[in-house]
């Protein structure tokens, strides 16, 4: 009963930690964040496991994570408002051709992360050349370029 | 939020999300405020693992015992027990071998008696008195208990809080 009331917790505990922390903070993933990931895993290791090391232990722990990952993917699929409570909302950060700042500062995103995000989906170098840039909930952002303009008529 | 007229259709939608978007960052500022006060909080020893707020001490009589006020389950917290020369036994209630798991007694005590009342450790002391240090394991179920034991004829009570 303890290790799946120690899994539990400590599900619902990282998912709110990662949830308040934002989506900018593993954006993109360099080698920095891979280390702090490999970090938080080994501080909740012994959190998750106690000092049983034990395979039915390491078995029971891992179907409560799988089964509660489940459950929340189902509770999501059938309501709206538990994704966009878990998972976030796509957030508009460049509209018409023109930044919102505000939305830039607090999604912690600058113009630099657009950038680079339009070098690297569109080959797109300036930002006269994107008409939307959106930020999506999995913080990966999306870049839509202005249209191509009507080849001038040739008589 | 703007105004979306004109708008893809897609577009539209995430606009109309952008009321809960802005709730949520309100939300996340206040926890990353609550975060820097659970890290402060922690180094001041609200969560055990030492800082001033977890030290305790008491002293009854001619025995001392310091004790962690603050511990966590399954980490090992030291009672420092400081009795007088003469009557030195430290005596630890049923309730105590409840309530933590001894891993290691510094020094070895001479001899240990074991009866229903608990168990009865005579220390290895000077002329001018004993120090014994036992490193106690809290078990059982987080939240408040107390910590019994009786040192050089003083019966000491004392408060615990065990985070999870």
């Amino acid at each position: 009963m303890e290790s799946v009331l120690r899994a539990a917790a400590l599900y619902l505990v990282l998912l709110l930690m990662f949830r308040v922390t934002g989506r900018r903070s593993l954006r993109e993933t360099t080698p920095f964040d891979l280390v702090l990931l490999l970090v938080v895993g080994e501080a909740t290791q012994q959190a998750l496991l106690g000092e049983d090391f034990s395979m039915v232990n390491a078995l029971v722990v891992i179907a409560t994570l799988l089964a509660i990952d489940v459950g929340f993917s189902l509770l999501k699929q059938r309501s709206a408002a538990a994704e966009r409570l878990l998972d976030g909302v796509p957030t508009i950060l460049v509209a018409e051709g023109k930044p919102i700042e505000d939305r830039l500062a607090r999604a912690r995103v600058d113009l630099g992360d657009i950038l680079q995000a339009a070098r690297e989906r569109q080959g797109i170098t300036t930002l006269a050349e994107i008409r939307w840039a959106v930020l999506e909930a999995d913080g990966m952002i999306t870049i839509i370029p202005q249209r191509p303009e009507a080849p001038p008529a040739h008589r | 939020m703007r105004d979306a007229e004109g708008w893809p259709p897609d577009l539209r939608r995430m606009e109309g999300d952008m009321p809960f978007q802005r709730r949520v960052w309100r939300v996340q500022r206040l926890a990353w405020a609550g975060m820097i006060v659970v890290v402060a909080a922690a180094l001041a020893g609200a969560f055990g693992g030492g800082g001033p707020l977890a030290q305790g001490r008491q002293q009854e009589g001619g025995a001392t015992v310091e004790w962690a006020r603050i511990q966590r389950l399954g980490a090992v917290a030291p009672i420092r027990v400081t009795l007088p020369p003469g009557d030195g036994a430290l005596r630890l209630s049923p309730d105590f071998l409840e309530s933590w798991r001894l891993r290691e007694m510094t020094p070895p005590p001479l001899g240990v008696q074991a009866g229903p009342d608990g168990y009865r450790l005579l220390p290895a002391g000077t002329d001018q008195g004993s120090i014994m240090v036992l490193e106690a394991e809290a078990t059982g179920w987080p939240g408040p208990r107390r910590l019994r034991l009786r040192a050089a004829g003083q019966d000491f009570d004392l408060p615990v809080l065990v985070w999870p």
